[in-house]
């Protein structure tokens, strides 16, 4: 039985859909016949009558009398023109299909190709009936090349009808690649264009085919040309071209690079932004910048860098988003590009950058004449640039550790909504914070005991842990400092110290010196706490200390949760040193003594690659 | 006197504490299912029991062809160090394994000692891995690197068990001389053949690899087991068949090849194939029609697909069911010079181990010539379906549970195996 089922019937309205967008297309008048609807009661007299009749038919679903109007009109043999008996031919091939009449179409098709032999459309419906005929045959293999040959056997037919017509090749080629039988695409594709003189007309297929088999210097040479002779090809080359591994990718770069110098006008940006989409799939966020970098400006070439700068923002390549960014407003001058840059310089951790671009836009507000009237479009959109760039600024220069100079953009920000002036405070405390200055934080920010991640931190400089429990508990912070703090907060039961508050300033201003001597104070104070302080340190230590202080901890602390990972680096730092066969059983200790441990995988996998670096019993020549 | 670190001794402690606990035991069972943590180095630890003189079992069949090892310190050391999972049971726990494999398809075989293993392998290292280098290397199973003038000179017979990867033992250097002539790494290996050659007195590259492969063939029929992979499998066929034939292009012996090469190649003499026909063309990177994917030839080339292992008698047909024991019924194809095995050539009685449903090839074959045996195993690395000249080694690291490469260190226990009289 035909399917009935509500996906079918949904395929056959998008396909008519897509039949009716053709037939406005080629002109066929097919919106003037929905505007007066043939009434199908009445006998249909002329070829094309019975085209129009069976359109509706087929639209209300009637697919037998739909499929008897397409026949009549194809048999006809005249009186419909070219594009009026492509439609009839594809109507009638999706109304037998859903009837289960293949044959008939066979048939009918046939006749058609008996008055034209040459007519792609009736070929192309042939090869992929027969090819459907074939699927319905039992999976012997006996039937299965029965079938193959009999579409093959078509095929050849075309070829020998349209000797200089790629067409055949296209289509056949297609049917394979659908089937996954991309070898024989491959030798369909190699005789065409033997045949043709060239790829003119199978070139997709062909690049295609390239990318499936895995050679990818062929397949990057034959997209790009794809894309330079139709930047629509754009797209289906990305899909294409996505899969290639690491060792291909070489040689597809190699081939749209040699494409782009061939080519000239926006061919270029299209060439140039399917590479860096590339690189960007690839995971390779400097082959994106570097393939649009070089680019002469122009409007679409600043679009350009543009998109690439947001997909790095989006993938977190913070540098190559900053350097893309930069770019971009060198050119474009446009504040919107700057705030972008300093944003992105900011989580590069390039603040130097991020203060300059930032500081550009507030002198760019201030030397501007004052809208009239604060209210209309340019008073506000510069009253939002502002207040996006005061906090930058704040941000930027409190991560320099020029807190005064904040302090001062704060002091003269002037008159900013409830909303910008919470965040250029915020921004100010946070700077205080890093610099151990838990006064001048609450000075900063008049509202920190409203937030969670900063009124933790504040308590945490002051001693406070019980606070610093229950804020940071709610607040979810990734600050290293925080994360940091709080695995030694966890492990005492303490509600208040010093000392602990000692080792938080000491990481807020990142002094090493200050981290190791208040570690070693605090665990003196908090036995229950001190692997962790200890551990602390040990990660924190120079090279030449931490393999003494992993082994302190391991010694006065085997069975503490912090010792699995003393015992692995007091191993890697072994091995660092280059004594292998010290550190072998250093390694080994760790996995026979802490099995459960998270970190035991690596370990194991580190010993492998020691073991074998390590001459040893093995392998050895006779 | 030399102090021990303080730190050593608590953790001395800790060790032996871990273990009393868990020394109550008669046994290991090493599950080779699903839940098994690394698969690849448990042959590694079945292999070091064997070598310090344990018996060991293998369960055909039985939790995915498990073993049942000694439960003594050292091996759950090397267990733990490794990553292998391991169940320590009791006599009472055996026995009831034991009743549920007599009642199904499965069987116990006893691993009597740890085979001799040699590698054949060029002294210098080529740009390609080696799936069993990399396999004994990883599990921690020792063997030994032989090359030419060693199997010239008679040692094979040292061994139990001989593998061959990639070598072309036609003597064509795998045709690779129309890609890589120039390259530093082929010109080194074409002088270093042809000083070899020179050194015992045989005319040229073809010459010595059909005297090699002739040794190779004797080993097996004397006894020895052979395991070979990639070009090495259909290239010792031809070099074996091709003895009194000129089958080698003018590229390695300067004339051409027999024009009745088919005709005159001599397949009663060789381990698996018959009747295959010699690629005449010195242009096209094939040896013969053995191989069914032809992945050098882009013409001929077919698509990777999947393979899936056969199924056997354990109690009736031990030695196959010993071959395909995985965790795994269907694997993923993988490319080599020689990918698969053409069905049209196997002789009568080669047992297809793993083959590709409704392909005119197979993938793993298997059987005896003369007193020993014999086992194909097409493509080049189980992990890397398109390993290419130069590519970096598998980590092996990466894919400890991996079915295919259980499929080789399947076939370094099989020597292992206590000989029981087969029933078929």
């Amino acid at each position: 039985m035909p399917s009935r089922d509500p996906t079918g019937r949904l395929a056959h309205a998008l396909t008519r859909a897509i039949v009716a967008t053709v037939a406005l297309v080629a002109g066929v008048p097919i919106v003037a016949t929905r505007a007066q609807p043939p009434r199908v009661s009445e006998p249909a007299r002329t070829p094309v009558e019975l085209l129009f009749r069976a359109l509706a038919q087929e639209d209300s679903s009637r697919f037998r009398d739909a499929a008897q109007g397409y026949r009549l009109a194809l048999d006809a043999g005249t009186g419909l023109d070219a594009d009026q008996q492509m439609l009839a031919m594809l109507g009638f091939e999706r109304v037998a299909s859903e009837l289960g009449l293949r044959d008939s179409v066979l048939a009918v098709i046939g006749r058609v190709l008996t008055r034209q032999p040459r007519d792609a459309t009736a070929h192309g419906i042939r090869l992929r009936t027969l090819r459907a005929v074939g699927a319905d045959a039992p999976r012997t293999r006996e039937a299965m090349a029965a079938a193959d040959s009999v579409v093959r056997a078509a095929f050849v037919a075309w070829c020998a009808a349209a000797p200089r017509d790629p067409a055949p090749y296209r289509e056949y080629a297609r049917m394979l690649l659908e089937q996954r039988r991309t070898a024989r695409a491959d030798t369909v594709l190699q005789q065409g264009a033997h045949v043709l003189g060239g790829l003119a007309g199978i070139r997709t297929e062909r690049a295609q085919v390239d990318a499936l088999l895995g050679h990818w210097g062929p397949a990057g040479r034959e997209w790009s040309t794809a894309v330079r002779e139709g930047p629509w090809n754009e797209l289906a080359a990305l899909f294409s071209l996505q899969g290639a591994r690491s060792a291909g990718r070489d040689s597809v770069r190699a081939a749209i690079r040699a494409t782009r110098t061939q080519t000239t006008g926006d061919t270029v940006v299209v060439l140039s932004r399917l590479l860096a989409r590339l690189e960007l799939g690839w995971g390779e966020a400097r082959g994106a910048w570097m393939a649009v970098e070089s680019l002469a400006p122009r409007d679409s070439v600043v679009d350009l860098w543009r998109d690439v700068a947001e997909r790095l923002e989006f993938n977190e390549s913070w540098s190559m988003a900053r350097d893309a960014w930069a770019r971009t407003a060198d050119v474009s001058g446009r504040t919107d590009d700057l705030l972008r840059l300093s944003t992105a310089a900011l989580s590069a951790g390039d603040a130097a950058r991020a203060l300059s671009a930032a500081t550009t836009v507030v002198q760019r507000l201030q030397s501007a004449p004052m809208p009239t009237n604060a209210s209309d479009s340019v008073g506000r959109r510069a009253a939002r640039e502002r207040s996006r760039a005061l906090p930058l600024v704040v941000e930027a220069l409190a991560r320099l550790g020029q807190l005064a100079a904040a302090d001062s953009v704060v002091a003269s920000a002037g008159t900013l909504d409830a909303i910008d002036a919470r965040a250029v405070q915020r921004a100010l405390a946070v700077g205080w914070l890093r610099a151990g200055d838990a006064t001048r934080a609450a000075r900063a920010f008049p509202a920190l005991e409203e937030d969670d991640e900063l009124r933790g931190w504040h308590a945490l400089l002051g001693g406070d842990l019980a606070v610093a429990r229950r804020a940071l508990a709610r607040a979810g912070s990734r600050e290293p400092v925080l994360v940091a703090a709080l695995t030694i907060v966890a492990r005492t039961p303490s509600l208040r110290s010093e000392a602990i508050g000692a080792v938080v300033r000491a990481l807020s201003v990142r002094d090493t010196t200050a981290i190791l001597a208040a570690c070693d104070r605090a665990a003196a104070q908090h036995a229950d706490a001190a692997p962790a302080l200890l551990t602390l340190a040990a990660r924190t230590a120079p090279a030449a200390d931490a393999r003494a202080r992993w082994r302190d901890i391991l010694t006065r602390y085997p069975t503490s949760v912090d010792a699995p990972e003393a015992a692995l680096e007091l191993a890697r730092a072994t091995a660092r040193e280059g004594d292998g066969a010290a550190a072998i059983p250093l390694y080994e200790q760790m996995i026979l003594n802490y099995p459960d441990s998270a970190l035991v995988p690596l370990a194991r996998r580190e010993l492998d690659g020691l073991k074998r670096a390590t001459p040893g019993p093995g392998m050895r020549a006779a | 006197m030399r102090r021990t670190p303080l730190y050593r001794t608590a953790i001395t402690s800790l060790l032996a504490l871990t273990l009393a606990s868990r020394a109550s035991a008669q046994h290991l069972l090493v599950p080779m299912d699903e839940g098994q943590g690394n698969h690849l180095k448990a042959y590694g630890l079945a292999f070091s029991a064997l070598k310090s003189g344990g018996r060991a079992e293998w369960l055909l069949n039985y939790r995915g062809g498990a073993f049942l090892l000694p439960d003594i310190p050292s091996l759950r050391r090397q267990a733990t160090l490794d990553g292998v999972t391991v169940d320590a049971i009791t006599d009472g726990a055996l026995a009831t394994a034991r009743q549920e494999i007599a009642a199904g398809n499965m069987d116990a075989v006893v691993l009597e000692r740890a085979p001799k293993i040699a590698i054949y392998k060029p002294p210098n290292e080529p740009p390609w891995d080696d799936a069993v280098s990399l396999a004994l290397t990883y599990a921690g199973i020792d063997f030994t690197t032989i090359w030419d003038d060693a199997v010239l000179a008679g040692d094979l017979a040292k061994y139990d068990w001989v593998h061959l990867h990639h070598e072309d033992f036609t003597g064509q250097f795998n045709k690779l001389h129309l890609a890589y002539r120039d390259t530093p790494w082929f010109i080194a290996q074409v002088r270093r053949d042809e000083a070899t050659a020179r050194t015992h007195g045989l005319a040229n590259v073809p010459a010595l690899k059909k005297a090699v492969a002739e040794n190779i063939r004797a080993f097996v029929e004397r006894g020895g087991f052979l395991f070979a992979m990639c070009g090495a499998t259909e290239s010792l066929e031809l070099a074996i068949a091709g003895k009194e034939v000129d089958i080698a292009g003018p590229f390695s012996d300067g004339s051409p090849l027999a024009a009745d090469a088919d005709q005159r190649m001599d397949w009663t003499r060789t381990l698996a194939f018959t009747g295959a026909h010699v690629e005449p063309s010195p242009y096209l990177s094939a040896l013969s029609d053995i191989d069914g994917h032809q992945v050098n030839v882009p013409a001929r080339r077919q698509p990777l697909g999947s393979y899936a292992l056969r199924e056997f008698s354990a109690k009736l047909d031990p030695v196959p069911t010993m071959l395909v024991q995985d965790h795994v019924g269907t694997l993923r194809d993988y490319y080599g010079v020689t990918t698969s095995f053409n069905r049209a050539v196997l002789k009568p009685g080669v047992t297809v181990l793993a083959g590709e449903e409704g392909t005119p090839w197979v993938k793993y074959i298997h059987g005896d010539y003369g007193k020993g045996s014999w086992t194909f195993l097409g493509g080049h690395d189980p992990e890397d379906a398109q390993h290419a000249i130069g590519s970096p080694p598998t980590d092996l690291s990466q894919h400890p549970n991996s079915g295919g490469y259980r499929l080789i260190l399947n076939n370094v226990l099989f020597p292992a195996a206590k000989k029981k009289p087969l029933k078929t």
